[in-house]
Formats: structure tokens, C-alpha cells, sequence
């Protein structure tokens, strides 16, 4: 996927761990891990809109664009 | 769901003796034939009601029935083979999974194959009776029946695996 999810890298950022996150955010520490991982098809807007307001972010800190990577 | 594994456990079982019987059997009477040990004065070979003593007729005819006979079976045992892998993943509980799917697939495939068999081989069994001099006519048939039910398992397995692909990705939809 061509889609990189930098969850990991924002959550260094701000210094929290992936179950407070979860808790915050309203979803399950094994959902947000598979966010993490890449694992995810697909990610819905009132979760990423969740994660931005915790995580006091924008959608293109977590998400990124790397066309070198095969899709 | 317990009957369900309990149903599926009995079903794999009958299915598993019917197929190492069957396997067994076929070998057994392949060898027989090929190597004229027993009694074959008595045996006849029999598809779409068309005899031929087994005991009289030529070595190169004997060989290619039981080609014919073996064709048939191994088409039989590769259906049999995926019903009891279906059943087996049925009984673990194991439903709507990508492996269910495949084996459906599968069985679908093997009916369709049946269709194709069963022609090329009524084909290779009139033409041992031309050779041997039994007089019966022509008579070559399709069935149409497994191809139709065999196309019907393989697009129903086709919309399931659709449906798997779905789900799969509303799991994955964070």
C-alpha cells in the first residue's frame, strides 16, 4: 500500500501509548493496533477525526503518501 | 452450531470409509483385471447400460476399461477428497472461511470435470465395442446434469467468496 500510517510516529510525539489512545479515542487497543501495523483497508472519518482531536494533529501527520511504495 | 459440527463430523466420516473403499476397491479390481488373476469370465464392465464381458475381449480393450474405470473413479474421489475437507473445516467450526470457499470451488470444478469424463469415456467405450465386434450402435453421452449443478456450486462459490472479500474488508475498516 502506498499509504503509510505514521500512528507510531505521532504517538512518540506526544509520549502516550497506543491503549491510552484507544481509550481516548473510543476504540479497541487490537482496532487501533491493526490502524498501527497497516493492517487497515480503510480508515472511517469520525475515527481519524477522533485520533486528530487526541493526538491535537492533522490527518496528513498520520497518513502519508509514498508512491515509491507499491500499492 | 453444535449440530452443525456434530452433522459435519458424521457426514466426513461416511465420506472418508466411501473413499477409501472406493480407492481400494478400484486398485484391487485394476490390478485383477490387468494381471488375470480370478475369475474374470464372470465379470462385465458396465456404463450407460452397455456390457462388455471383461473375460473375452481383446488385452488392448481390457486395458483401455480399465483406464476408462479408473479415469472415472479418480474424477469420483477428487470430489469426495474436497467434501471431506469441507466437512472436516465444518466440524472445527470453521465457516465462510477462504479454505470452505475453495473447496466449493473445487467441487464445483470436479462436477464439471464428471460431465467432460463421462463423455470422453462413453466415446472410449463404444469404440472397444466397435473394435471387439459388439454390435450395440454408437452411443456417446454428456451429463448434462453434473455440468449444470457443477456451474451452479462454482458461481454460488464465486458470490460467497465475493461475500467473504466484503466482510474481510468491513473487519478491516477501522
Amino acid at each position: 500500500m502506498a499509504i503509510i500510517v505514521n500512528l507510531d510516529v505521532m504517538l512518540a510525539i506526544r509520549k502516550m501509548k497506543l491503549n491510552d489512545l484507544a481509550k481516548q479515542v473510543g476504540i479497541t487497543p487490537q482496532n487501533l493496533s491493526v490502524l498501527k501495523t497497516g493492517k487497515a483497508r480503510a480508515i472511517r472519518f469520525s475515527t481519524l477525526d477522533a485520533i486528530c482531536r487526541v493526538l491535537e494533529c492533522q490527518p496528513g501527520d498520520i497518513l502519508v503518501f509514498e508512491p515509491n511504495k507499491e500499492s | 452450531m453444535r449440530k452443525i459440527k456434530k452433522t459435519s463430523k458424521i457426514i466426513k466420516n461416511i465420506g472418508k470409509l466411501i473413499f477409501w473403499v472406493t480407492a481400494w476397491a478400484s486398485v484391487l479390481v485394476g490390478v485383477f483385471v490387468l494381471l488375470n488373476i480370478g475369475n474374470l469370465e464372470n465379470m462385465t464392465f458396465s456404463m450407460d447400460s452397455q456390457q462388455i464381458p471383461i473375460g473375452t475381449i481383446d488385452r488392448l480393450s481390457q486395458i483401455t476399461l480399465i483406464l476408462v474405470f479408473w479415469s472415472l473413479v479418480a474424477v469420483f474421489l477428487r470430489g469426495l477428497w474436497h467434501g471431506i475437507k469441507l466437512f472436516g473445516l465444518y466440524e472445527k467450526g470453521e465457516i465462510f472461511l477462504a479454505k470452505n470457499i475453495e473447496h466449493l470451488k473445487r467441487i464445483g470444478e470436479t462436477l464439471i470435470m464428471w460431465a467432460i469424463i463421462k463423455g470422453l469415456t462413453s466415446f472410449a467405450v463404444t469404440s472397444v465395442m466397435l473394435y471387439e465386434g459388439l454390435d450395440t450402435g454408437i452411443n456417446v453421452t454428456f451429463n448434462i446434469t453434473a455440468l449444470m449443478i457443477g456451474l451452479l456450486i462454482y458461481v454460488i462459490s464465486w458470490v460467497m467468496d465475493e461475500g467473504r472479500k466484503l466482510r474481510e474488508e468491513q473487519e478491516l475498516t477501522i
